[in-house]
C-alpha cells in the first residue's frame, strides 16, 4: 500500500493562489493528455501543526457566494453548492491545491487488477468511516453513489462500464479505456451519500460537518462539527454561513462583527472601519462565470451563430471592474490560463461588433426571429440568481451586448430555488451561471462546460479515454454550449483570530480547517 | 527470605510512588520503620553493585545558532530525537514524519541522511487533521508512532541498514507510558500534547537523574525530576518545575553541570514565527534564538559528533510546507 498522505494537505495553510511553477506543471499535464494525468505525490503543502496546535472550540459566522440550492453533491453546480457538498460529504479522493490527488475515503490509489478482460482497478476503502447518523460506510454505499453519479453525470464517469463491491471495504471499477480514475473520483459529484441516495433536505454524509439547520428565510446555513469524521474532528464546534442579496449588506455585517468572514470587504463605505481588523486570503481563479442558454426561444438561443454573435459583441474588458478586490480574468474559452486556456487578447476582450453583426446575419438566415424585420420584436430574458449580486452587473453587460445587436432583453432576478428550477428545466432564454473545477485540470473544465450547456458532444471522447483538448476546443468554438465571460478568484476577509483559512484547487474555501486562536485585533488603538 | 520478598514489594511501591505520598511509610509505625529499613538495605545492596558514581564534568557551552542541514522529508515532521542506536559512539538524529522515520547523522564531514523506513499497515481512522507523532528509544530500538497510521514502527539497525517492523497500537511516549489520542483530535486522552522522559542524566554528584517533561494542552510544561540510586533501583522526587512551551520541547544536560536544561518553544499560533529558549531547570535563560520564520516542530539534545558534549538541534518548518531547516544551537 502506498504511503498515506496527510489529509490536511488538501487545504494548504497559506494562500493557495497558483504559482508560476504550478502553472507550468498544469500546462505539462494538459499537454500530455487526460489518460496520463497521473496522481502526483508531491510534497507541496502541509498541515497546520507548528508551534502549537489548534484548539477544538468556537463558532464562526462566514459567508457563501450565494444561496445553496441542493444538498445533493451530484447536482451541485454553483460555488455555494460545492462548498456545502464539501462540508457534508466526502469523495474517494481529494484534489489538493497544486493539482495532486490524494486518497480520502479510499485508503490508497486505485490498483490495476491483473488479467481482467477490460481495464479494471480495485479501490480499497478506509475502514471505520462513519456517516453522520453513526452507521458505517460500506462498499455498497460507495457503489450506489458512484452508480448514481455515472447515470446522472454522463460525461464524468463515461469511461466507467461497471462498478461492483468485491468486499466490505473494497470495490472494483471496470472501464472501457484506461483513464485517470482517481482524478475523476475526486470530483464533488462523486461524493458518497448514504445508500447512494439523493440526500434530499436531510443530508447524511461522512463529511467533516453535519447539517444542523438550513433557514432560507434568514439566509443562513448552520453546520456542526462531526466528532467521528475519519480525517479528524474539525476545530470549530459550529459554522454558520450566510448569503446576501446586496454586497453592501455582507460588508456591513463584517463591519459590526455579525460575521467574521466576508467575501465583500470589511466595511460598507470607504474610510469606515470595522470593529476588528481583517486579514485576507485569496484562492485560485477557478470560478468561471458564463452565459447559459435555455429553450424558451430555442430557435434563437440554440443557434450557434446567435451565440457567437453574443460572444463577439460582449465587451469583457469591463468585467474586471466587477469585483470586491479579487482577481478577475476575462475569458472566451471555459478553461483557465493555468490549464492551457490562454490569455484573452485585448482586441477580443474589447468586443468586435462588426464580426458579431456578421454572425447574427448568418443566424438570421436560419432563424426567422432574428431577421432584420423581426428582430425588433424579439425580447430575451436573462435570469440572475438574487443572492449573487455581482451577477446582476454582469447581466447588464450581457444585455448591453444584445442591445448592440438590436435585441431587447430583460433581467429577471430570482431566488435561488426558482432560478435553479428554471435553469434545470430550460425555462429561460439566457442565464448567468457559475462553474468551479480544479484550476489546472483542462479535461474537467471542458467536461463541465459542455455539461452546463447540456451538450453531450464530448461524452464519446471521455468514454473512449482519448480526450483531446485541441479537438474539444474546436468543438466548443463550433457549438458554443455556453459563452464564457470571466474567471475569478474568491477573496475572503477574516478576523485576525480566525486561522487556517485556505482554498482547495477548485477555489472552494476549506472551512474544515478553520480554527480560532487568540483574540481578534481591534481597529481602535 | 520473607523479608526479602516483602522488601522487594515495598521497594517497588517506593519506586512507583514517591514515599512522601504515603503517610504510613513516613510514620514511626511498623510499616514506616519497615519501609525505611528496606530502603536502606536495598540502597546498600544497590550501592554495592551499582556503577561507580562519577560526577559530571561541566563543559563551557557557547550558544550560537547555525544551520546544520536543510532538507525536505516529504511529509510533516512529527517528532525528533537523538540517540546512538548503531553503537558507533555518535548519536544519530531520528526524524519521525507522518510517513517515515528518517535517520540523519555525520558521515565523514557531512551531516546527511543515513536511511529511512516507512510506516506501514492500515491508516488510522479517525486521524487528527494535524498529524501527531511520538518517538521513544528502547535499548537499540526506536519506537515511532504517527497518528496517520494505526500501528507504531519499531526501527533499528541491521548491520548498516536502517530496518523497521510493525509495532503495537498506540503511542509509546516513555518506558512506562503508552497513550492514545483522543479520537480524531490532536492531543492525547490525558489532555497532553506530549511527554518526554530521560533516564540518562546525572545530578551534580553523579547520581542518576530521571526527568519527565509533560506538556499539557494548556501549554504548561511540567518537569518532574527524580534522584535515583546508582542503577536506578530506587528514586526519590527531586523537584517539580513549571514552564510554558509550544509543542516542541526537550530536556537535557548540555553543559554537563548535573542540572538539566529545559528547551522550550513559543506558544504562538500555527503559522506564526517562533523561537527557542534554553533555560536552566530553575528558569534562568541561557539562550534565546533569533525569531524563526517558521515554527519549531522538533528539538533534540544529543551528542551527534561523539565529542562528549551534547548538541541541541531544532527543526524549523514554514507552515504549509514540509521543508525543514535543522539548526544547531551550540
Amino acid at each position: 500500500m502506498p504511503p498515506a498522505r496527510d489529509l490536511s494537505e488538501i487545504c494548504p495553510k497559506r494562500v493557495s493562489t497558483q504559482t508560476r511553477s504550478g502553472a507550468r506543471r498544469a500546462r505539462s499535464l494538459t499537454s500530455v493528455g487526460w489518460g496520463v494525468c497521473v496522481i502526483a505525490y508531491l510534497a507541496v503543502s502541509g498541515p497546520v501543526a507548528a508551534e502549537t496546535r489548534p484548539k477544538y472550540a468556537g463558532k464562526v459566522e462566514g459567508t457563501l457566494l450565494g444561496a445553496p440550492v441542493t444538498f445533493d453533491p451530484i447536482a451541485a453546480r454553483s460555488h455555494p453548492d460545492l462548498v456545502v457538498a464539501e462540508l457534508l460529504f466526502d469523495p474517494l479522493y481529494r484534489m489538493g491545491a497544486p493539482g495532486t490527488v490524494q486518497p480520502h475515503l479510499a485508503a490508497a490509489v486505485p490498483v490495476p487488477v491483473a488479467g481482467a478482460a477490460r481495464p479494471t482497478v480495485k479501490v480499497q476503502l478506509r475502514r471505520g468511516v462513519r456517516f453522520h447518523d453513526g452507521s458505517q460506510l460500506t462498499a455498497s454505499d460507495v457503489v450506489a453513489s458512484l452508480e448514481r453519479a455515472r447515470v446522472q453525470n454522463k460525461w464524468l464517469l463515461a469511461a466507467v462500464s461497471a462498478i461492483r463491491a468485491v468486499a466490505a471495504d473494497e470495490i472494483e471499477i471496470e472501464t472501457a479505456a484506461s483513464v485517470d480514475l482517481a482524478t475523476l473520483l475526486s470530483q464533488p459529484a462523486t461524493s458518497i451519500t448514504k445508500g447512494g441516495r439523493d440526500p434530499g433536505d436531510k443530508p447524511v454524509g461522512t463529511g467533516p460537518y453535519a447539517l444542523e439547520a438550513l433557514d432560507r428565510a434568514k439566509a443562513r446555513l448552520t453546520v456542526k462539527a462531526f466528532d467521528d469524521h475519519f480525517a479528524g474532528r474539525v476545530y470549530l464546534d459550529r459554522l454558520v454561513l450566510h448569503w446576501y442579496t446586496a454586497a453592501s449588506a455582507e460588508a456591513g455585517q463584517y463591519e459590526t462583527d455579525a460575521i467574521q468572514i466576508s467575501s465583500r470587504g470589511t466595511a460598507v463605505y470607504a474610510g469606515s472601519q470595522p470593529t476588528y481588523r481583517a486579514d485576507d486570503v485569496e484562492g485560485p481563479k477557478a470560478l468561471l462565470v458564463y452565459v447559459g442558454f435555455g429553450r424558451a426561444h430555442a430557435a434563437v438561443t440554440g443557434d450557434p451563430d446567435f451565440r457567437r454573435a453574443l460572444d463577439q459583441a460582449l465587451v469583457r474588458n469591463g468585467l474586471a471592474a466587477l469585483t470586491s478586490g479579487e482577481h478577475v480574468t476575462p475569458a472566451s474559452v471555459p478553461v483557465p490560463e493555468e490549464a492551457g486556456g490562454g490569455v484573452l487578447s485585448p482586441a477580443v476582450a474589447a468586443g468586435n461588433l462588426s464580426a458579431a453583426q456578421a454572425s447574427l446575419a448568418a443566424a438570421a438566415r436560419r432563424v426567422p426571429a432574428l431577421a432584420p424585420d423581426r428582430i425588433g420584436s424579439l425580447k430575451l430574458e436573462i435570469l440572475v440568481e438574487e443572492s449573487r449580486p455581482d451577477d446582476k452587473d454582469i447581466a447588464l453587460r450581457v444585455a448591453r451586448a444584445l442591445l448592440q445587436l438590436g435585441i431587447a432583453s430583460t433581467i429577471a432576478t430570482l431566488p435561488a430555488p426558482q432560478y435553479a428550477a428554471r435553469v434545470r428545466d430550460g425555462n429561460a432564454d439566457l442565464w448567468i451561471g457559475q462553474l468551479a473545477a480544479p484550476v489546472m485540470m483542462a479535461p474537467l473544465w471542458w467536461g463541465h462546460a459542455f455539461a452546463a450547456g447540456r451538450d453531450d458532444a464530448l461524452v464519446k471522447s471521455y468514454a473512449s479515454g482519448r480526450f483531446d483538448a485541441a479537438a474539444a476546443k474546436k468543438l466548443f468554438e463550433a457549438r458554443l454550449p455556453i459563452v464564457p465571460l470571466m474567471f475569478r478568484s474568491i477573496k475572503l476577509w477574516h478576523r485576525t483570530d480566525i486561522r487556517g483559512l485556505a482554498f482547495d484547487a477548485a477555489g472552494v474555501p476549506c472551512f474544515a480547517e478553520l480554527f480560532l486562536f487568540g483574540s481578534p485585533r481591534s481597529t481602535r488603538r | 527470605m520473607n523479608l526479602r520478598v516483602a522488601g522487594v514489594a515495598i521497594a517497588c511501591a517506593c519506586t512507583a510512588v514517591p514515599a512522601e505520598a504515603d503517610p504510613r511509610a513516613n510514620g514511626d509505625g511498623y510499616l514506616g520503620r519497615l519501609v525505611r529499613d528496606v530502603r536502606t538495605r536495598l540502597d546498600d545492596l544497590a550501592a554495592g553493585h551499582a556503577p561507580k558514581i562519577v560526577p559530571p564534568v561541566p563543559v563551557a557551552v557557547t550558544w550560537k545558532q547555525a544551520k546544520l542541514i536543510s532538507f525536505d522529508p516529504g511529509a510533516p515532521l512529527l517528532a525528533l530525537m537523538g540517540a546512538d542506536l548503531d553503537g558507533d559512539g555518535k548519536a544519530e538524529l531520528y526524524a519521525v514524519t507522518a510517513r517515515e522515520v528518517i535517520a540523519l547523522g555525520w558521515r565523514g564531514s557531512r551531516f546527511t541522511e543515513l536511511g529511512r523506513v516507512s510506516f506501514s499497515g492500515d491508516p488510522a481512522v479517525p486521524a487528527p487533521r494535524d498529524p501527531v507523532g511520538t518517538v521513544h528509544v528502547r535499548g537499540a530500538q526506536l519506537i515511532a508512532a504517527s497518528s496517520a497510521w494505526a500501528k507504531e514502527l519499531v526501527v533499528g539497525w541491521n548491520k548498516k541498514a536502517l530496518v523497521g517492523q510493525l509495532g503495537g497500537a498506540g503511542f509509546q511516549r516513555c518506558a512506562h507510558n503508552r497513550a492514545a489520542l483522543r479520537p480524531g483530535r490532536n492531543h492525547f486522552d490525558d489532555n497532553t500534547y506530549g511527554k518526554r522522559c530521560r533516564d540518562d542524566l546525572v545530578d551534580p554528584q553523579g547520581y542518576p537523574l530521571h526527568a519527565t517533561a509533560t506538556l499539557a494542552t494548556s501549554g504548561k510544561l511540567t518537569v518532574d525530576l527524580e534522584q535515583c540510586q546508582p542503577g536506578g533501583a530506587t528514586c526519590r522526587p527531586a523537584g517539580t518545575y513549571a514552564f510554558t512551551s509550544g509543542v516542541a520541547f526537550e530536556i537535557g544536560d548540555v553543559d554537563r553541570d548535573g542540572k538539566p536544561e529545559v528547551i522550550v518553544t513559543g506558544t504562538g499560533a500555527p503559522g506564526d514565527g517562533d523561537f527557542v529558549k534554553v533555560t536552566t531547570i530553575g528558569g534562568a535563560t541561557l539562550f534565546t534564538s533569533k525569531p524563526t520564520m517558521g515554527g519549531v516542530v522538533g528539538i533534540a539534545a544529543a551528542d551527534l559528533d561523539g565529542n562528549g558534549v551534547g548538541e541541541v538541534v531544532v527543526a524549523i518548518r514554514l507552515a504549509g510546507g514540509t521543508h525543514l531547516d535543522l539548526m544547531r544551537l551550540d
